[in-house]
Order: C-alpha cells, then sequence, then structure tokens
C-alpha cells in the first residue's frame, strides 16, 4: 500500500491525464453506442395534420367513463334490408400502395376476433382491410386498412414505412374489379391505444378517408408491448 | 273472409277493450341525449292477413289504406298515449275498430306497433321496443317476434335452433356474427318447417328484427324483416405489432451502453479524485 502510494504521489500527473483519457473514452463510447442503437429506430419526424378526432384529444385527454356518443350514431330506421346503403357493393380492395416509399402489399378482408379487437394478418408483409368499415371508394366514412409493423419471426412489416410518410404522399388503392381510388395522405398522428376506439378512426359516417392504422412506441414488454397506435389519414384525390 | 275477420274482431272488441302497453322496457341509454328527447321513433306493420285497414292515431288518421305485409318507414311522434284505432278500409272513424289499444310510447324509444293475429287467429295490436343500445364490433343483432295465428315454434339459422319456444306475442333476440344466415321457423321442439328457410343478411351493428305472421290454419305463415342500423361499436383496439423490433427493439442495448459508458466513466471519474486527493 504504502509502495503503490509512493508510486501514485510520483506518477500522479501521468496517472490524471490516464485517466481522463479512460473517462473520456468511456462518455465517448457511450455517447457512439446510444447514437449506434438510436439510427436503427425509424427516424422518426414529428407528427402532422389533423388529429384523428376532433371532439377530443386522444393521447393527452383524460379517459371519461362515458364515450361521446357523436349525433350520426343514432340509430337509422330502414324497413328493407335491400334499402341499406351498405348494400350498394362498393368493390372490396386488393392492393395498397404508397409509391414515393416503394410501400406495395396485397390486402386480405379482416374482422373481428374473439377479444374485441380487430384481426390483423399475421404476415406483416400484408394488411387488411377492416370489413365493417367502408369499403375504400365509398361515399362515406373511414375505410381502415391495418397491418403489423413487426411480427415474432418475421421481421418488419410494410407499414413500418409509415414512420417515413409525409403530408401529400399519394396511396393507391387497387380494388378487386381492377379499378383504383387515389388518396392523398393529410395526416399522420400517434394515438394511445386506449384511445383508439374512441377516435374517428371508426366512424361509418362523415368525410370519406382511408386510415392506415400499425403500432408505434414505445414498446414496453411488461405493459403489452406497443403502447400506442400510428394513425395516418389520407383523403380522396379528385 | 275479410268481413267475417271483421266481426270476430268486432265482437271481441265490444266492450272498447283498451290495453295499456308498457313499452318502458329496454328504452336505450343514448335516449336521454337525443336532441329531440320528447319524441319517439315509431314504425307500423300491418301483420293481418286479409284485410286492408285505415289506421288512426288519437282521433287522426295515420295511415290511410294500409295493406297486409307493409311495414312503415319510421316516424317521429311525441311521446305519450295514443289511442290507437285500426278500421277496416273506409269505415272509420266513427265505425267500429277491428282493433282498439292505447298505447305508451315513451320518449326517445324505437319501437314498432304490429297490428297481427293472436294465437288463435283474431285481430290484435302490440307495441315493441327495439333494441338500438350499441352493438358489439363485428356482431349483429337478432330479434324475432312471434305474431302469427300460430303454437310456439323454435327459430332455427343454419339448421341450430337459436329461439326455442317462442310463443305469440312474445320476442326473442340476441347477438350474434354478423353475415348471411339461412334461417327458418319450425313448430317447437319438432323438424316441422313453418315458415322458410329464408336467407337472412345480419349487418354488422344492427337490428335484425323478423317478424313471423299470418295464420297456419290458412297456410299463409310468412316472414317479414325490419333492419334498424347505425349501433356498431369500433373494436377494442388494433393490436399491430408483436416484437419491438420497429421500436428500436433493442432499448435494452441502448441502456445497456449508457450504464457501461456511465460506470466507466464515473469509476474513473472516481478513481481520479481519489488520486487526487491522495496526492495531496
Amino acid at each position: 500500500m504504502s509502495t503503490r502510494r509512493t508510486m501514485s504521489t510520483r506518477r500522479t500527473g501521468h496517472s490524471r491525464v490516464l485517466g481522463a483519457v479512460v473517462a473520456l473514452i468511456g462518455v465517448v463510447l457511450s455517447t457512439m453506442l446510444v447514437v449506434a442503437v438510436r439510427r436503427d429506430e425509424p427516424a422518426r419526424a414529428a407528427d402532422f395534420g389533423p388529429p384523428p378526432t376532433t371532439t377530443t384529444e386522444p393521447a393527452t385527454r383524460p379517459r371519461s367513463p362515458e364515450p361521446v356518443t357523436p349525433p350520426e350514431a343514432a340509430p337509422a330506421n330502414t324497413t328493407e334490408a335491400s334499402d341499406r346503403p351498405g348494400s350498394l357493393r362498393v368493390p372490396e380492395p386488393r392492393e395498397l400502395s404508397l409509391p414515393r416509399l416503394g410501400l406495395r402489399a396485397p390486402v386480405d378482408s379482416v374482422g373481428v376476433a374473439d377479444d374485441g379487437r380487430t384481426e390483423v394478418p399475421p404476415d406483416p408483409v400484408r394488411v387488411g382491410w377492416y370489413r365493417f368499415s367502408p369499403a375504400p371508394g365509398s361515399a362515406a366514412g373511414s375505410s381502415v386498412i391495418v397491418g403489423h409493423v413487426d411480427a415474432k419471426g418475421r421481421g418488419l412489416g410494410v407499414l413500418y414505412a409509415l414512420n417515413e410518410v409525409r403530408q401529400g404522399d399519394r396511396v393507391l388503392i387497387g380494388r378487386k374489379d381492377g379499378s383504383t381510388v387515389a388518396y392523398e395522405v393529410t395526416a399522420r398522428r400517434t394515438v394511445d391505444k386506449e384511445a383508439l376506439a374512441d377516435s374517428e378512426a371508426f366512424r361509418r359516417d362523415g368525410r370519406a378517408v382511408l386510415t392506415l392504422i400499425t403500432c408505434t412506441g414505445p414498446y414496453l414488454p411488461d405493459a403489452g408491448g406497443y403502447q400506442n397506435n400510428l394513425v395516418v389519414t389520407a383523403e380522396a384525390t379528385k | 273472409m275479410i268481413a267475417m275477420t271483421v266481426r270476430t274482431a268486432g265482437a271481441a272488441f265490444t266492450a272498447g277493450i283498451t290495453v295499456a302497453l308498457s313499452v318502458t322496457a329496454g328504452v336505450p341509454a343514448f335516449a336521454q341525449s337525443r336532441a329531440a328527447g320528447d319524441q319517439a321513433t315509431v314504425s307500423v306493420l300491418h301483420a293481418v292477413p286479409g284485410l286492408t285497414v285505415d289506421v288512426f292515431a288519437g282521433g287522426k288518421e295515420l295511415l290511410p289504406d294500409f295493406e297486409p305485409g307493409t311495414l312503415t318507414d319510421p316516424m317521429k311522434l311525441d311521446a305519450g298515449s295514443y289511442d290507437i284505432k285500426v278500421f277496416k278500409d273506409g269505415e272509420g272513424p266513427e265505425g267500429t275498430p277491428a282493433i282498439e289499444k292505447t298505447v305508451e310510447v315513451p320518449a326517445g324509444a324505437n319501437a314498432t306497433l304490429v297490428a297481427h293475429l293472436t294465437p288463435d287467429g283474431k285481430p290484435t295490436l302490440d307495441a315493441f321496443v327495439n333494441d338500438t343500445s350499441k352493438v358489439p364490433a363485428g356482431k349483429a343483432r337478432l330479434t324475432v317476434r312471434h305474431v302469427a295465428a300460430a303454437p310456439a315454434v323454435d327459430v332455427r339459422a343454419d339448421g341450430t335452433a337459436v329461439f326455442k319456444g317462442l310463443e305469440n306475442p312474445k320476442e326473442a333476440k340476441g347477438e350474434v356474427a354478423a353475415g348471411t344466415v339461412n334461417a327458418d321457423v319450425v313448430l317447437a321442439g319438432t323438424d316441422t318447417v313453418a315458415i322458410g328457410p329464408a336467407a337472412l343478411d345480419l349487418a354488422e351493428g344492427s337490428n335484425t328484427i323478423v317478424y313471423a305472421w299470418g295464420s297456419a290454419t290458412d297456410k299463409n305463415l310468412a316472414l317479414k324483416t325490419q333492419t334498424v342500423t347505425g349501433m356498431h361499436s369500433a373494436p377494442d383496439g388494433v393490436p399491430a405489432g408483436e416484437t419491438g423490433q420497429a421500436a428500436g427493439g433493442n432499448n435494452d442495448a441502448a441502456l445497456g451502453a449508457l450504464a457501461a459508458g456511465a460506470v466507466l466513466a464515473l469509476g474513473t471519474g472516481g478513481y481520479l479524485l481519489r488520486r487526487r486527493t491522495d496526492a495531496v
């Protein structure tokens, strides 16, 4: 101990420099690692456009026990099944594409799983049209397309590209009758998963829009995984 | 035939039997939030075979020349008590009504007034409240009303009995997966088909109301369908991510790097500080 101490005293200058260098290396190393890791994350620009709901602030609003019932939700009464507007048979969607992002995905028809949430195609290179929402090209309401951002054993999904979507990007829906419906991205919002159902994403009336839904971080494995949905809204172009 | 029916009805109602119906059960919760809270939505179904009628409500003619098998569009009526009189076409309002009943129309309710036959074939009138409460995502509500001069029946969907032992003038309802089902009506507990089969399109978020009407004796049993739409719900969520890869996935690695760096820096700093102290 005394020997070391003597040596230390003798070499104080050297040690200080060495220590400082090691400390600096530590800081630089950690910074580099963090930067490297961050680079793997989506280069997410800020969300844009009007929020997906006009009645409430999705992520920040206190969760009210009773959902707001929009006036158009009042039941309508029709006498015969054939009178329903839904029976106009808008062609079903077949393919989704966002040309600028090189995104192209076949569209499956999906419904509701036993847990009350939407079904999502297990293969993340495919997307699903929520078949109880209006088919794209309908006169009113939000046509919903869902897709995995990532899936077990299958890597990232096609909708991962929505992290790089910009206002004005063209979205094309190819339909089963061979026709195409064109949309233009107007908004992207990060919506608390708990608030999605009460947002306008699933409205059946009002302005006709296409709504693309996937998941987004933070990812908390102990709290059910992804905490938010990424909701991209596009409006039909004339 | 028509005259006979009317005479029978007249006999049955000579004393001007008035029955107040309670239609308050099942008033939908949203009713309170409706702007026109003091009104009700009322449709009328004529399910008495072979009898064209005029329907009067509170002394005013509501439906002239109303033909069997006809269901009106929904009408907005002020809530309250209505004295409903059904006359053979052209005999009202001074003659003897074929059917007379006082019906309570509660504010906000969505109801259907049904002129139909009793189990033993006499004309009568009943008010049914249509369930307009929210339907879970992906589901459809199916309501079946037995308003026919016929014994108890079972209602089958795709060959499976969904409602059993339904009697006139009762209804049965439930929520089923949305879609098309092949429905028929059999005599309760048997495989003897009384009506159908018929394809029913059970639209998601709607209430499809099926009336079994007519007369078994006269072999004119039939189905009539009414659909009340707009009770759909949003799904409970969109589970569109599994692994966390898209969120950078390696949050742990980032934390690890930070921790390692911090430990290294702190450790070195501490060592230096000690050295300095020691040196002095």
